[in-house]
């Protein structure tokens, strides 16, 4: 009951955060310096064919009519009409976000298991050379460019030792499941790259801090073995934190997975958002930001359950 | 942005039972990591100031006779890029705008979090919740698509970086200082200001403020070391400072151009040029906090 009773309080906190965000997002669009359908048509266009072009995107209408008609857009015509590309926003949208999606999903598995792996090994050997050595690697990780960051795996395994593809996502051809793996090695870890090391510092700490915890103490002086109290308690310890964090890194993800998708040629929702901004295409770049907020909120809400179910304690604190 | 959580999460080594012993030297680590920061970033502050004078070159002279001349050639010592231009001199030409603007985002994004976080701890809980929760909001949501709408409204150029760099740090100053005002709210001295008939303003900044300053001006300098990197991602996607100035971040996308024929360099330089302010920023943060607040690092878990 207590779980069903915090995710519905969550979902009713999701609507005013949506409505924020489309209100600023279409207020936003509307602010756009010159006149985007003009630019697009006038060469091709008259100037009564273009006022009516105009017409049909409700130009006319007070503001807040366009704002309803538009929201009533994204519920029943795809988002409204791009004006560089004249279809429907979601329809144009939907594939670049499905592999977007493909090379998140890839990010985040990269960012879970190597971040703790990384975070394990230094919390495991904590104060030791492996330990330094480890943190070295994170702190210079965390500042690096994550574009740049994506060259350098390019130029090294790519170019270099022509391990991997340079860029895209698929071979010409096509070449199935284990072809679109080899294409998300590189761009899946620099989209990873800042988010793996904050979790790998969060695991660290976390399992330091058990680590000098009486519990541990106990089980140590009864003579139970390190694997057991490391597998067993400290893991099960900090596994919520962990999934915590990866929620809360999920937006660093998807901002790294727009740098790399830029690097890597990768056609996701990023390289049409940035064509959009050139194109002056409003319409699109409104559908994209109300679908990756959605997203982003879904993940939230998401993580907040997880988290919830793996320690309820948290939720009466 | 993640690169400015080192606060929040323990980039300060966790000190277990056995560390008294090993305080001196560790403190001895910090002076020189402080020292070797403070010069780096003088030079480089040096370095984009004397730009007209000590550049080579003019970063915008085009020279089509010597293309991609790799580092350590006659006459350009790092080399030039694709249209022939001296490398040296637009990595000097580009700190200027690269430092520049990712000074003035921090220092705005410093300013507004820090008036947040002091407004929210001395009003009242529903203003207070207000505030935070509109950062919450804003906290850890993807700022690339920020960075888009403001691409969108205002054209590509250097302004958008700033802006985009605001919104994306202000929501850590602001929880950061919120911290630490907080702290304050109660004590002593709130009272006595208060009891001798002290207005909130007065209360905010000439009480309050003085006391978080250190920790503001601590989480400022770090600041600019995660933004620094982020604005050169930012513009190597093409919606910050845009060509022909001589930027870090548009060098290494004009370098990606290159990449495929061969010639990293032109891509890798300005990439550890960002690195390395990035870092001496970084470690400069670190040192100021153990100046200001010794305190600190003893309370830490």
């Amino acid at each position: 009951m207590g779980t069903l009773k915090h995710i519905s309080w969550r979902l009713v906190n999701v609507v005013p955060v949506l409505v924020v965000v489309s209100v600023l997002t279409f207020v936003l669009g509307h602010l756009t310096p010159g006149d985007p359908i003009e630019a697009q048509f006038v060469r091709t266009h008259t100037a009564e064919q273009i006022d009516a072009i105009k017409l049909s995107y409700g130009l006319d209408l007070p503001v807040w009519r366009q704002y309803l008609n538009w929201v009533g857009d994204l519920f029943t015509a795809g988002g409204g009409n791009s004006i560089a590309q004249g279809r429907e926003v979601f329809s144009i949208l939907w594939p670049a976000f499905v592999n977007t999606l493909i090379l998140t999903v890839a990010g985040v598995a990269i960012c879970v298991v190597f971040g703790v792996l990384i975070g394990a090994v230094a919390g495991l050997n904590h104060g030791r050379l492996l330990d330094r050595l480890s943190m070295l690697v994170v702190q210079v990780g965390s500042n690096l460019s994550v574009y740049w960051f994506g060259l350098v795996l390019i130029w090294i395994f790519a170019l270099r030792l022509q391990w991997l593809p340079v860029s895209g996502m698929e071979s010409r051809g096509g070449g199935g499941f284990g072809d679109l793996v080899a294409h998300l090695v590189l761009p899946g870890f620099s989209a990873a790259l800042i988010a793996m090391l904050v979790l790998a510092r969060f695991t660290r700490l976390g399992i330091v801090q058990e680590s000098n915890s009486d519990y541990v103490r106990t089980f140590e002086s009864q003579g139970l073995p390190r694997r057991r109290i490391v597998g067993k308690h400290i893991g099960r310890n900090i596994l919520a934190p962990i999934v915590n964090i990866t929620g809360l890194e999920i937006g660093t993800l998807i901002t790294g997975v727009i740098f790399v998708e830029s690097v890597f040629n990768w056609p996701g929702i990023g390289t049409q958002l940035l064509n959009a901004v050139y194109g002056k295409d409003y319409v699109l770049i409104q559908g994209g930001v109300v679908l990756v907020a959605m997203c982003y909120l879904v993940v939230n809400l998401l993580t907040d359950v997880v988290v919830d179910v793996l320690n309820p304690r948290l939720r009466r604190a | 942005m993640a690169l400015l959580e080192r606060e929040a999460d323990g980039a300060t080594p966790v000190r277990p039972a056995q560390a008294p012993r090993r305080r001196p030297r560790s403190r001895r680590r910090r002076n020189t990591q402080v020292t070797i920061a403070v010069v780096i970033i003088a030079v480089l502050v040096l370095v984009a100031l004397l730009a007209p004078w000590i550049a080579p070159y003019d970063p915008l002279q085009a020279d089509g006779a010597n293309k991609y001349l790799p580092l350590g050639s006659d006459g350009h010592l790092l080399g030039t890029d694709d249209q022939g231009r001296d490398i040296l001199s637009r990595l000097i030409w580009g700190g200027r705008t690269s430092l520049l603007v990712a000074f003035i985002a921090s220092f705005a994004a410093t300013v507004i979090g820090s008036a947040l976080a002091l407004v929210a701890g001395f009003s009242g809980d529903k203003m207070a919740g207000l505030i935070m929760r509109t950062i919450d909001v804003m906290f850890a949501f993807p700022v690339i698509i920020i960075a888009v709408v403001f691409a969108l409204v205002f054209d590509p150029g250097a302004f958008v970086v700033i802006l985009s760099i605001i919104f994306a740090a202000v929501p850590y100053v602001t929880r950061v200082v919120f911290t630490e005002v907080k702290q304050q709210r109660g004590r002593e001295y709130i009272e006595a200001a208060e009891s001798l008939g002290a207005g909130l303003p007065s209360i905010l900044f000439r009480e309050v403020l003085p006391n978080v300053v250190s920790q503001i001006v601590v989480y400022g300098t770090g600041l600019v070391g995660g933004m620094i990197v982020f604005s050169s991602s930012l513009s190597a996607l093409g919606i910050g400072v845009q060509p022909p100035t001589a930027d870090w971040g548009r060098m290494i996308s004009e370098g990606a151009k290159v990449i495929i024929s061969g010639n990293i360099y032109v891509a890798l330089l300005p990439g550890l040029a960002v690195l390395l302010v990035a870092l001496a920023f970084n470690w400069l943060g670190d040192g100021l906090r153990d100046v200001f607040d010794p305190h600190q690092r003893k309370a830490r878990p």
